[in-house]
This record gives C-alpha cells, structure tokens and sequence, in this order.
C-alpha cells in the first residue's frame, strides 16, 4: 500500500493503518530498534513506536512515512537505551555515543554550549554537509549503523568512511562552536 | 550519568534528512548491483583496449548530463571508429561531482561525449616533480585528532602501532617515532594524532601494513596524460578534485601491478602487497597561464582548479606513490586486467 494511503487511514482513524504500517515497515522499524536495543526491550519499544504514530496522525501529516516512522521508533529506543545505561540495566552501549560526545566536547558534557538551539544547529550542520557525508553521519549517528554496515551500504572503503566520520565530527564541533559565539 | 543530549538533538532533525539516508542507501544498493554489472563489461572490453581514461574529464567539464533525476541508474554505450565508451551514469548531482562516469579511449582516438570533445594525445610517466610543482603542494600535514577505534577489532591502539613498527622494521619503512604518535595522556596531551589513525587504519586485522606517512621524493612518480579538448571557452571550468577527500588507508591488495608505456615495456613493477597508489594529485595546463593550485586542508587534501580559457590542450598530471592512495580519484595500474574499485576511480591500463 502506497505511504499515501497508509497516512489516509490514520487521518480516518482506521486502524487498518497499523497493520499497513507493520507490514510495509515492521522489518526496518525492528532493524532501527535492535541498533540501539539489541534484542533486549525491542518489542515493547516496536509497540510503543506504533502507538506513538497512531497517537500524532493526525494531527501530523508526514510527507514520508519511512522518515516519520524510523523518526519515532529511533527516539524511543534511544529514551529507552538511556534509561537503561542510566540505571545500569545494560551493561554497555553498543552506540557510538561515547565517539560522539567525546570528539566533540573533548571528552566534557556540552555546557559550553548551553546556549545553542540545538535543534536548529543540527539541521543547520546538516544541512551544510556535502550529500554523501550527510549520509554518512546520519547512518552513524542517527541510525547507529556500524562502519563496516555504512560502508556495505554506500560501496564506500571502511577506512573511507571512518575519515569522513572523522571529518564530520570536527565540522560538528567547528560548527558549534561557531553558533556558540 | 552522561549527557547525551547532542545524540538525543540528532533524533530529532528534519524527516527530510531521514529521507534522504533511506533513499540514498537504496540507490546506493543499486548502484552498486549495476556497477558490478558495467564494470564487468568494461573489464572484459580494456582487456584488448590500448588505454583506458576513467573519469574524469567528461564528468570534469561541469555540463550537465540529459539525465533526469528521477531516472534509475543507466548504462550508455556508444561506438566510435576503434572503441567503445562506456559510461555508467546515475544521477545529476552524482555525475556533477565527477562520479560515475567511465570513458574508455585509445591514444589518438577523438572521443565526443555529452557536448564536448577531446583526444588522448599521449601519456607519459616521470619520476620528477613537474615545473613549478614541489612535494609541499601534495605534502599531508599531520593535525592533532581525538579520534579513537581501538579495541573495536580486537587491537588497541599500542597494539596496531607497534605492528606498524615491526612491520616497518622489517620492511625498511620509515619509522614513526613513538614520542611524535603519542602525548602523554596523563597529563591531558594529546595521546593520540591524525598520524594514529593513518597508522591505525593503515594496519588491518592482520597487522597487514598499508603506507607509512612519508614518502621520500624518489617514491613519487608522475603520470601525465595529455588531453587536447576541443572548444573550449572561458566558461569551461576544469574542477576535478573538489571533492577530494582523503582516503585514509585505502589500498589494493591485488598482486603485481605493472605499468606499461605506449610501446608495451614495463616502467615499474609493483610488487605484491604494495599499492600503487595516487598520492596526490596536481591538474594543471600544459600552457601554465591559467594555472591555479589551491590547497584547501580544511577540507579536501587538494583542491586544483583552473580555467582553461581558450587553451586546447590540457595535461592532467597524476602523482603517484608506492605507498598511498589518497582521493577520491585513483589511479590503478595493472597488467592484463583493469580492476574497478569504485566508479570515482580512474584506471589507467597503460599498454
């Protein structure tokens, strides 16, 4: 069934639209899950997602579905993945998170940048970002894909995609910094 | 606990964004079941050519392509008097950034393609640096990065630095000396440079090494390939490598290339496990007036652009080295078949 139609039946309230959902992206919600949660919490979360996308169309109207979907299944998992490793609940994180946070603050959290919008910030990094390391990063960053995946996927070298990683990394931070100021 | 806000910020970008990954990961598959597709084509056509030019120049010109965006990934051939001229084209802005484009050609063989024409004069091969050109204009300067992935495959940092070390010991490669890889991380220094991660990602798994830093001068060669384009105009901007980046670590693990000149003889032998890579890459005319050489590290490795302007007959000079590959656009020698990496390498069989 067309993203079209799916979105349709939300708006109707037709609960058709759950199971054209599930069906059209069940695997690649599952897939953007397992990333953050392994195999642990996966499906309450998979539960949740679709409860959250039945509970925000309407009002939301997402011009893509896949987009909107991976959006709300990718943030569930990682609430969940942080109160996990908030509480201890998991032993380790299989996220790059600690990559993240650490190229870019020198290791500190990001008080230094507490006066950042971030949401604009981010889409503006984004945004100034060639297509291909956009990609690249959102794959690491966003969908917690590893680097051997991102570059199975691009037909990039693993080395290349480690330096545009790299690269990405010191342009987020470059970039901060300048809307810091 | 950590603040992870900044991940957290991430999951909330623009759904366009998020498009954009889902679809250019799937053109991206299907690209790369297509390339698999034309590149066998093509090697079994350069397997009897007299040269292949990969790349470049056509993508180079910056004209736009009758492609339209929403066109899947296509594969054109055309004939011409004594080749052929495989290009595999996808979308607009791929080719616009001198991607995916192959052009197989002959010396002395006219090729018109999209709009333009050129003729491959000659190709030259020289170990000295070209006029006016010195190893500061391709010379890498190491920065300091925080970067890690030690431990992600089973070797630390120490661990793949010392195999580097041996590994270099035995194979007479320039050392790295130990108090330049690393600081002292007890007193907050940088424990680890860009040096770590080349040497990092230059030793794989098996401790295989894949090019030390420095190069000394008499590595370097030069391959010079003599373009006469035709009509050219003061419009017709030559800018290859804006998107150069480098690639740390890239290498070829095939065996024993050989690079041949025109007449057949064999100029330089690659022994096993050794690449012959493009170090870097200078573009530049064979009349220097219109010369412009950036270098733009903020970014790219080497940006080199210039104009043309009225000049017919360009050269594109490659510098190569037996140890390294870096950009986007490689140059791969080989014997009897050519070898495709990826469509934004050039492959020269040169025979």
């Amino acid at each position: 069934m067309e993203d079209e139609k799916i979105v349709g039946l939300y708006l109707a309230r037709d609960e058709l639209a759950l199971s054209a959902t599930q069906e059209k992206y069940g695997a690649l919600l599952l897939s953007v899950a397992r990333r953050f949660l392994g195999q642990c919490d996966v499906e309450e979360c998979l539960n949740d997602a679709y409860l959250a996308i039945w509970g925000s169309i309407p009002p939301e109207r997402p011009k893509s579905l896949a987009a909107y979907c991976c959006g709300v299944i990718r943030n569930l998992s990682f609430k969940r993945l942080e109160y996990n490793l908030a509480e201890k609940r998991s032993p380790k994180s299989a996220l790059p998170l600690d990559e993240l946070e650490a190229s870019l603050s020198g290791g500190e959290d990001f008080r230094e940048y507490e006066n950042i919008d971030f949401s604009i910030a981010v889409n503006g990094f984004l945004q100034s970002l060639k297509p291909e390391m956009r990609v690249v990063f959102m794959k690491r960053y966003y969908f917690a894909d590893t680097v051997p995946e991102i570059s199975a996927d691009l037909g990039l070298s693993e080395s290349k995609v480690k330096s545009m990683l790299l690269r990405a990394r010191k342009k987020y931070l470059s970039f901060l910094k300048g809307e810091s100021k | 606990m950590k603040n992870y806000r900044l991940y957290d910020e991430i999951g909330r970008v623009d759904t366009a964004f998020v498009e954009e990954v889902l679809e250019y990961t799937e053109k991206s598959k299907r690209r790369h079941i297509m390339s698999k597709t034309v590149i066998l084509k093509a090697a079994a056509i350069a397997a009897c050519a007299a040269v292949v030019i990969g790349a470049g120049a056509a993508a180079l010109m910056r004209r736009e392509l009758p492609v339209k965006k929403e066109d899947p990934v296509q594969t054109v051939e055309a004939e011409t008097e004594d080749s052929t001229v495989v290009v595999e084209r996808s979308y607009n802005e791929r080719i616009a950034d001198g991607e995916e484009v192959k052009i197989e050609t002959h010396i002395g063989e006219r090729i018109e393609h999209q709009g333009f024409a050129f003729t491959l004069k000659n190709i030259t091969v020289s170990p000295t640096f070209p006029e006016g050109i010195t190893k500061a204009d391709i010379s890498y300067t190491p920065t300091v990065a925080a970067y890690t992935d030690g431990g992600t495959d089973g070797m630390s940092y120490s661990e793949k630095f010392y195999s580097y070390r041996e590994y270099a010991k035995e194979h007479g490669l320039p050392p790295i000396e130990e108090d330049e890889a690393y600081g002292d991380p007890e007193k907050g220094e940088g424990a680890y440079t860009e040096r770590d991660l080349f040497v990092s990602d230059v030793i794989d798994d098996n401790g295989m090494y894949n090019g030390p830093m420095d190069v000394p001068d008499e590595a370097y060669k030069w391959v010079f390939l003599e373009l006469e384009i035709e009509n050219l105009t003061d419009e017709d901007k030559l800018e290859y490598f804006g998107d150069m980046q480098v690639c740390y670590g890239d290498y070829i693990t095939e065996p024993a290339y050989e690079l041949y000149d025109k007449d057949g003889n064999a100029i330089v032998n690659i022994p096993e496990y050794s690449q012959y890579s493009i170090y870097s890459l200078v573009c530049y005319m064979s009349e220097h007036t219109d010369e412009k050489i950036t270098d733009d590290r903020t970014d790219t490795f080497l940006n080199v652009s210039f104009t043309p302007s009225e000049k017919k007959s360009i050269i594109l000079g490659f510098c190569i080295s037996d140890h390294f590959i870096y950009g986007d656009l490689v140059l791969q020698l080989h014997n009897s078949e050519p070898i495709f990496y990826q469509s934004d390498y050039v492959y020269l069989p040169l025979k």
